[in-house]
């Protein structure tokens, strides 16, 4: 197998969390609130639970092949053809994530700063500084995720500490959201589509450097995420309220635009905000994008994933402008995390049961 | 038939075009003959008029002739005068009781009694003996007799020992490298009294045959660092090494990078501290400025300095060119994109001050950037190169009279200066000129960036840029190291300046095999430390 580079753990616990801070969390709070009401940071945790628990079965199955991705065992747990369409079912998956999510930044992005700029201009602006990202390996990919963790989390930190003194407290009552654990549960379901994206682990575990860390550090890389969604939908009932949050498109940034910032030289930071939000979008389409075309080249066998990327690329652009509305883009949105959903949901359970009862076991690292 | 003869007659007519004296001395041997000998050095380096070929005769008795040949201007006149030729013609052998000696002896006798010089060599190799006085040896022939002595007479005018004139600072030594390889490795030695300092002499350059030496800390740095220098210095193929620079750009990892991948100084301190950190340095003849590899971008931010005043001060320091290098890099492309794209965030106040700048100027904003940032530019590069003494009038005419002249003009905002002249002061704030010069180059195109998209563009091209600078390599180091990949141990001293006594380890990404610094109980050998 060609060595792809390796990841330390501090790196594979980056990535999972720069893959997750993306576009979810920019319309969370307004999905989640439609469902749960007030209750919904409870539907962040169930989301982030059930997410957890899917990860550590993702995780159980890729230490069980030590030096394979998802798509070399695939092969060897099922026949060569059935291990291959998945693989192909993940990738493309990956692919069509990828463009939506910078679809849905570049929308939001023309709807409130650059209002003259074409739209298409602005995807394939991003789409070429992704390109130049992921002609890198593996080694680079991660170290980009470790720099780049920093550049999300201080900001968002910085953000929410400022936005706390705008709440009122009563707007966040009843804490449980008053209809029942029903809703709860379903708006729990919603939000972990929001936490997709944490299954790329599955072409990265072959190349952490301590495998034995892998299930401790993707707790952390998770948890990151989880905090900062939670935080995000509890400013945002906290501020808003349940009400008007339904009317708000993008309800984090207006999260930020209600924000005061004193004493700073300029004004009206959102646009700073989406600044530094580019460098989340770009992390998580990047990553995406990245495991998506290492996937294709080794479902092809190909040598170098760097083959594919400009083969590739009219796809991913494709697949961005596809949607003709910023509604249609949310629709598209949801359909392609449904099936994201179903995959990791189905397919690690399945290859873990038939791996364990046919007793199949990769080789263990040299 | 005849189309062959003529095919080989050009041959040989363009084969004796491409003739080489160097290749010569490789067919060639030396003969017994001191004849056949003077005509072959003849042949090899021809009658220049700075070769000196000194004939004589040794001993009135023995009658035996000899030649002393070197190169006027290369050798010191007086080792010639006192330590060769005195002891051969006069204190030797014009003695009358001088026995009668075969050749043989008679080269003994030179070799153990005679000669009062401190370095000699036997070679009976023609290109080593050519090679001899190119280098400031002499070399001394004697009849009947095949070998040829090689006597270190190098004596040469060199600089002084000076300030450093690119890297000035307050409190620290005050001596920097010349241009002699000897007396820079001798300040590096001065410096580390350690048995284990290792200097290591190549030869680069077909035709400069430039020395070049690696020096390194035997048993502390990487012994794979130090073989992969060695093999990538002795892969250079080039007729001419007429700077550092030229092997530089010759073993870097990438050669596209404007970022500069090894560290080149003109101060001994900062390369043994830097050796003591399991770097290498290479040291070329002919230029002040040393070569150490591999090394990360923090060490372009580290100016010896911050060793020398208390951490604190040090610290702040290091914090303060973080702070000139984001100025440096995204001040002007910052305005651009505010005054162009996003004229909502400036405060009201300000928002009228900046327009009632502007009101007169009839550029759009990023035109009046590229204008003021180009013409800092060329007004740097002018005082360069100008001679030293009208050196400052430069800075007058371009700052006062141009920035003056322009604002009251009204081709430019008296902001755009203030920007220009904020940036400017904070590129000359980072520490490394070739890193500086890197970073004012990138700027441009952050500007263009920022004057298509705004923010937006900005950040695109900061993300470009920190992939590249992530995804660089110093001889198998990341570039980035210790933020990425990150080693919390090593931080203490890239961001901060950590005090002296809690840097202990060596930083850990250089591999070295001896980690410790020192320790509180004793050294690598178990002694007590004595303070």
């Amino acid at each position: 197998m060609k060595e792809h580079g390796k990841l330390t753990e501090r790196q594979f616990a980056g990535i999972i969390a720069n893959t997750l801070i993306g576009a979810g969390n920019l319309v969370l709070p307004r999905t989640l609130t439609a469902i749960a009401g007030t209750g919904a940071w409870i539907a962040v945790l169930i989301g982030g639970f059930l997410s957890l628990v899917f990860m550590l079965i993702i995780i159980r199955l890729g230490l069980r092949f030590p030096e394979e991705t998802l798509m070399e065992y695939g092969t060897h747990i099922t026949n060569k053809w059935i291990g291959k369409s998945v693989g192909f079912l993940f990738c493309s998956y990956w692919l069509v994530l990828s463009s939506l999510v910078i679809r849905v930044f570049s929308s939001m992005l023309v709807s409130s700063v650059m209002i003259n700029t074409p739209i298409e201009v602005i995807i394939i602006a991003m789409l070429l500084v992704v390109v130049y990202f992921i002609r890198h390996d593996l080694q680079v990919i991660g170290r980009v995720n470790e720099l780049y963790f920093i550049f999300i989390i201080i900001p968002i930190l910085f953000g929410i500490f400022l936005s706390i003194s705008e709440v009122n407290p009563i707007r966040l009552l009843p804490l449980t959201g008053g209809q029942g654990f029903l809703p709860l549960l379903t708006a729990g379901i919603g939000s972990f589509f929001s936490f997709l994206g944490f299954e790329i682990i599955v072409m990265l575990i072959p190349s952490i450097t301590t495998q034995k860390l892998t299930y401790n550090y993707s707790i952390k890389g998770l948890l990151s995420p989880l905090v900062v969604y939670m935080t995000i939908v509890l400013l945002a009932v906290g501020i808003f309220g349940v009400e008007e949050l339904q009317n708000l498109t993008w309800p984090t940034l207006e999260l930020i635009k209600v924000t005061p910032f004193p004493g700073l030289i300029l004004e009206r930071l959102e646009v700073v905000f989406i600044s530094f939000w580019v460098v989340a979008i770009f992390t998580t389409s990047g990553n995406l994008l990245y495991v998506s075309i290492l996937g294709f080249s080794q479902v092809l066998q190909i040598e170098e994933h760097k083959t594919l990327i400009f083969p590739l690329l009219p796809l991913v652009f494709f697949f961005a402008m596809l949607p003709g509305s910023i509604y249609k883009v949310f629709d598209m949105m949801d359909i392609i995390s449904k099936v994201g959903g179903l995959l990791v949901c189905s397919i690690p359970v399945l290859y873990y049961l038939i791996s364990v009862i046919w007793d199949k076991k990769g080789d263990e690292r040299s | 038939m005849k189309k062959k003869n003529i095919r080989n007659r050009i041959k040989e007519i363009i084969n004796s075009g491409t003739d080489n004296p160097g290749e010569k001395a490789q067919e060639k041997k030396l003969s017994k003959k001191l004849k056949e000998n003077l005509q072959l050095i003849e042949d090899i380096i021809g009658l220049s008029d700075d070769v000196v070929i000194r004939k004589f005769t040794l001993g009135n008795k023995l009658g035996i002739k000899a030649a002393l040949i070197f190169i006027d201007g290369l050798i010191d006149k007086q080792v010639i005068n006192e330590s060769i030729l005195k002891p051969l013609l006069i204190e030797e052998f014009s003695a009358e009781d001088t026995k009668v000696l075969a050749v043989n002896d008679i080269v003994n006798f030179i070799k153990e009694n005679t000669m009062t010089i401190n370095e000699l060599e036997v070679v009976d190799n023609l290109e080593e003996a050519v090679q001899g006085p190119l280098n400031g040896d002499s070399i001394l022939m004697i009849d009947g007799y095949q070998q040829v002595f090689i006597l270190n007479s190098k004596g040469w005018k060199t600089r002084e020992i000076s300030e450093p004139q690119t890297e000035s600072i307050i409190r620290g030594p005050r001596d920097g490298f010349v241009e002699t390889l000897r007396i820079n490795t001798a300040l590096i030695r001065r410096r580390l009294k350690h048995p284990a300092l290792r200097i290591k002499s190549m030869n680069v350059g077909k035709y400069s045959k430039t020395d070049v030496a690696i020096c390194y800390i035997e048993g502390l740095t990487n012994k794979h660092l130090v073989e992969e220098v060695k093999e990538r210095i002795n892969n250079i193929d080039i007729d001419n090494v007429l700077e550092s620079g030229f092997i530089e750009q010759l073993i870097e990892d990438n050669h596209i990078s404007p970022f500069p991948q090894i560290l080149s100084t003109e101060r001994p301190d900062r390369v043994v501290a830097n050796m003591l950190e399991g770097r290498i340095a290479i040291v070329t003849d002919g230029t002040p400025f040393v070569l150490v590899a591999p090394v990360t971008f923090s060490v372009f931010l580290q100016s010896p300095e911050d060793y020398y005043d208390r951490f604190i001060i040090g610290s702040f320091l290091r914090v303060l060119r973080f702070v000139a290098i984001v100025i440096a890099l995204i001040l002007p492309s910052l305005y651009i994109s505010v005054i162009a794209f996003h004229p909502e965030m400036i405060p009201t106040q300000l928002a009228l001050a900046f327009a009632g700048g502007r009101a007169a100027v009839p550029f759009p904003s990023y035109m009046e950037a590229f204008m003021m940032t180009g013409l800092m530019e060329l007004l740097r590069e002018a005082s360069i190169r100008l001679p030293n003494p009208i050196g400052p009038t430069i800075g007058i005419v371009g700052a006062l009279i141009i920035g003056e002249a322009a604002v009251s003009a009204s081709v430019v905002s008296p902001f755009m200066v203030i920007i220009v002249a904020t940036t400017t002061i904070a590129s000359f704030a980072i520490p490394d000129y070739s890193a500086a010069i890197a970073l004012r180059l990138v700027k441009f195109p952050l500007m263009i960036l920022s004057t298509i998209f705004g923010l937006y563009g900005l950040v695109l091209g900061l993300i470009a840029l920190s992939v590249h600078l992530v995804s660089l390599k110093s001889f198998g180091i990341p570039y980035m190291t210790p933020m990425a990949p990150s080693r919390i141990n090593d931080l203490k001293d890239a961001l901060l300046r950590a005090p002296l006594w809690s840097m202990v380890t060596r930083p850990q990404y250089m591999r070295t095999k001896n980690k410790q610094r020192f320790s509180s109980k004793g050294d690598d050998d178990g002694n007590e430390r004595t303070r």
